[in-house]
């Protein structure tokens, strides 16, 4: 049925498998050199990678001994002892802050109306003179010549502006907190108003004097708010003296200490420049230049004494204060005027007892406190791991604590997390499993669009649209109820949680789509077989199958958001504290720094080798160690549940 | 009758297989197996599943080396006298003298005729005119020719499964291989697709040294000049065809052939 070719003469199959004198390329064999070449390949970046890990290490490693260092000084120079004061007592202006606006927030009902009367008419009179400024001007100005015009030269003048004060005053808008009767005398005296007159016309200072009753009269029946508002204002006045003079004397010591050492790491970097110079002349004048920069450490002990002369004189301001805020506790009025001031008080009748109490646990701590106690290495890592303030150029101390941007860091991590996470995999199920292939062409671009767009133009979208969008609807009032709302700033976690997100969706899309496609086909017809529903296939069969995929798509989702800068640079508000958890769920929209834009922000204003700079590849590091747990975990999951090969 | 038809070259052991042990890591899988396949014969290789047979066939062509724990443990494997485990051995030739078809029809997704030509490709072969001579060669040497000479340049995948299975072998054959090896050619096939290829070994005859892996014992009577049963790692019988299933030696054989075997 098929003509077959007759075989063809061949050499015997022996002569065919045995290996003939091989071709080489200079010596080698050509498909090791092919090999070679993409093993070279593969290997560049894993050589990358060990790179940046020594480069970062290299830069980071002096950071402990540099920020020893600075905590040395800063125990010897005494400003760690201040600080045990400063410290505490840096609560108590929140807290007369707070009182302050109780007070005012209980004022304002009664002293509204007559406080409103007197700004409307004084903001009437500004108008008449503001429309009126041509006429007046010219008049102002000749009346202030010296030696003063005649009576003729000024009389047109006066006319002009009488005559544009009385157009302007019958023009005016009275509003209606006035009566028509008052209305008609406020029209009457501002048709007067003259530059020559200073004085203000007679119903302005009938609402003043109104006003200044009213207030005394508010201010009285809040008589022992005010009182205890003053007073807590008033109460660390000397305790804050004592320790300005102190704080004065120990910043002096630690800036001489600062130079010293500033000067001594040149006058190092002159001596080993004169130790290299060849020539003679050039050798003797860089040891003269070095000299001439020679400076003494400043003497700790010496210096301190008269700060810890004083020490028993602090005390007593302390435990004196410190008792002032317990009483002034005692002696708050239970209620404010308002349901809100009532609330700022229960707030500040809780926290004075604290507040005293920190300061008193602080005396114990100035009397043993020691500056010539060394600071172990455990003590500067912990400062640096625990640290709960990153404070940077300050002219007292520089602070390094990692914690507020670890914490700001995973706090937007796991908001765009709990966003993308169902997102991606709803949209990863219903493309893999219910979309028709005309949705699935428009669905899957779309996603992996999202990715092509440049992170800063998503943080214009967050300034602009994402912020004013969650500030507007948090100001919705059958929304107050939820967490944090009224919200306060328009940049904040939630705000950069959500681009994130945004940013997470295509990668997280993408990998769970894969996993989901992975699953054999044999399963699902196993479970269509069975009677089962197409929904229950994919809700039993396919996801659970798929599970460590997609475990996997959301932890590669986090790796990439806590990795990513640009958003959280420009969204997430860059106020570097801790965000107060006490509020519960509505922390998230608190502003917030992260590990990535602090670095971002940082690296390009310090001086290189500084412990600052420093710190701040000490933050890279802890970045790269975090990234590479969290790709570790993914592979991971991913290993540990694979799916049996098809 | 194929069976009984006399070998080209009955005497010549072309294959010799020679007290051969293999292992995957720790685990044997064939112990001992001395096994002489003659020139231009057809053997089949039959016996339960996991008896060996199909690694004895990956190991004719060095392609279980592929696999990392596999080895050989004892014994060799002769082909043509050539100690094929010996390093003198140029796998890469040995290869390309040794066509394998698999149990799963795998063209590439490619065209017909790429798929056709992908083994003289790989060998370096550029000349056009050379290329689409072996094409049609092989393409008729495997029954294809007809059914495709219109659509050599269209998807190899859009033909039927009997038809991808035949362009494998025409790829196979496009080489001009002395040893055809096939494991279980026929088992992802319907009846009357199986029967063509029946039938195109059947042609094949005398071209090529055959060696078949199958679990069918209709198959193996109708096609087979030679039978060997393996029966856990180990040879069990090797005899003419007829003589396996009509008048086996052994119990054991007995029981296998006429599916009684627990």
């Amino acid at each position: 049925m098929v003509d077959t070719p007759a075989p063809i003469e061949r050499p015997p199959l022996r002569d065919l498998i045995l290996r003939k004198g091989k071709r080489t390329i200079v010596g080698a064999d050509p498909q090791g050199l092919i090999r070679g070449f993409f093993a070279a390949n593969s290997s560049v970046t894993i050589i990358v990678l060990a790179l940046i890990m020594i480069f970062l290490l290299k830069e980071g490693a002096g950071f402990l001994g540099t920020y020893k260092h600075e905590l040395e000084i800063y125990r010897r120079a005494g400003l760690e002892f201040c600080d045990i004061v400063d410290r505490p007592l840096s609560e108590q202006q929140e807290l007369s802050s707070k009182l302050r606006r109780a007070v005012t927030t209980s004022v304002d009902p009664i002293i509204q109306g007559v406080r409103a009367r007197r700004d409307a008419a004084f903001l009437l009179k500004r108008e008449v003179e503001e429309q009126t400024k041509l006429a007046r001007e010219p008049l102002a100005a000749a009346l202030e010549k010296e030696p003063a015009p005649a009576a003729t030269e000024l009389d047109p003048l006066r006319q002009q502006v009488a005559a544009a004060t009385q157009q302007a005053a019958a023009k005016m808008n009275v509003p209606d907190v006035f009566t028509a009767d008052e209305a008609k005398r406020l029209r009457d005296e501002f048709a007067k108003l003259t530059p020559e007159v200073s004085d203000l016309p007679p119903m302005l200072m009938e609402l003043s004097a109104a006003f200044t009753v009213k207030d005394k009269e508010a201010k009285q029946k809040f008589g022992p708010l005010v009182d205890a508002s003053d007073e807590l204002e008033e109460a660390p006045e000397e305790l804050r003296g004592v320790l300005d003079e102190l704080k004065e004397e120990v910043l002096a010591t630690k800036e001489a200490a600062t130079t010293h050492f500033t000067l001594e790491e040149g006058r190092q970097k002159l001596l080993k420049a004169a130790s290299k110079a060849k020539d003679p002349q050039e050798k003797e004048d860089l040891i003269k230049e070095a000299d001439a920069s020679k400076t003494d450490e400043p003497n700790y002990e010496e210096s301190i004494k008269p700060v810890l002369e004083r020490r028993e004189e602090l005390i007593g301001k302390v435990v004196a204060y410190a008792a002032a805020a317990d009483a002034a506790a005692v002696n708050l009025p239970k209620e404010g005027g308002t349901a809100e001031a009532t609330q700022l008080l229960t707030e500040v009748r809780a926290a004075l007892p604290l507040h005293a109490k920190a300061l008193r646990d602080g005396v114990e701590s100035l009397r043993t406190w020691k500056q010539d106690k060394p600071v172990s290495i455990f003590t500067v890592i912990g400062a640096f791991f625990f640290g709960t303030s990153w404070l940077t150029n300050s002219s007292w101390q520089d602070f390094f604590g990692f914690v507020p941007l670890l914490v700001g860091s995973v706090v937007i991590a796991l908001i765009a997390i709990v966003i993308a996470t169902p997102l991606s995999v709803a949209a990863a199920i219903y493309t893999n499993q219910f979309a028709s292939d005309r949705e699935k062409e428009i669905i899957k671009p779309v996603i992996e669009f999202i990715q092509a767009i440049p992170s800063v133009v998503l943080g214009f979208i967050g300034i602009s649209l994402v912020g004013d969008l969650i500030k507007e609807i948090s100001e919705v009032p059958w929304l107050g109820w939820l967490p944090g709302f009224p919200i306060q700033e328009r940049l904040n976690m939630f705000n950069a949680g959500c681009l994130l997100a945004l940013m997470a969706v295509p990668t997280m899309f993408s990998l769970a789509e894969d996993a989901l496609n992975n699953v054999p086909q044999a399963y699902i017809d196993a479970s269509d077989a069975l009677g089962a529903t197409k929904l229950q296939t994919v809700f039993r069969v396919i996801v659970p199958a798929g599970l460590s995929g997609i475990a996997a798509a959301i932890l590669l989702g986090l790796g990439r958001v806590i990795g990513e800068t640009m958003v959280v640079l420009l969204v997430a508000g860059n106020r570097i504290a801790i965000p107060d958890f006490s509020g519960g769920p509505g922390v998230i929209f608190q502003p917030a720094h992260t590990l990535t834009g602090i670095i971002a922000q940082e690296l390009g204003e310090v001086s290189r080798g500084s412990a600052h700079w420093q710190a701040l590849f000490m933050v890279g590091i802890v970045l790269f160690v975090i990234s590479l747990a969290v790709n570790g975990c993914a592979r991971a999951v991913v290993r540990r549940f694979e799916l049996p090969k098809a | 009758m194929p069976a009984t038809s006399p070998s080209p070259t009955p005497d010549a052991s072309f294959i010799q297989v020679e007290k051969f042990n293999y292992a995957y890591g720790d685990h044997q899988v064939i112990f001992d197996v001395d096994l002489d396949l003659h020139r231009q014969d057809i053997t089949a290789l039959i016996g339960p599943s996991g008896c060996g047979k199909s690694t004895l066939l990956r190991a004719i062509n060095r392609i279980n080396d592929l696999v990392d724990i596999a080895r050989v443990v004892s014994g060799h494997i002769r082909i043509d006298g050539v100690d094929i485990y010996s390093p003198e051995v140029d796998v890469i030739s040995l290869r390309r003298n040794i066509g394998m078809v698999f149990q799963k029809y795998n063209p590439f997704p490619r065209s017909i005729f790429e798929n056709a030509v992908y083994g003289l490709r790989v060998a370096g072969v550029k000349d056009k005119q050379e290329l689409e001579e072996a094409a049609e060669r092989s393409l008729k040497l495997s029954a294809l020719w007809d059914e495709v000479k219109d659509r050599l340049h269209e998807p190899a995948t859009g033909l039927s499964g009997g038809q991808q299975q035949r362009l494998c072998i025409a790829r196979a054959v496009a080489l001009q291989p002395r040893i055809l090896l096939m494991d279980e050619p026929c088992a992802a096939l319907d009846p009357i697709a199986t029967a063509r290829i029946e039938d195109l070994i059947a042609q094949l005859r005398g071209q090529f040294t055959f060696v078949i892996v199958t679990h069918n014992m209709e198959q193996a009577k109708r096609i087979a000049d030679k039978t060997a049963f393996f029966y856990k790692g180990k040879l069990v019988e090797y005899d003419d065809t007829m003589e396996i299933f009509g008048n086996p030696k052994l119990k054991l054989t007995e029981q296998y052939v006429t599916g009684r075997l627990v």
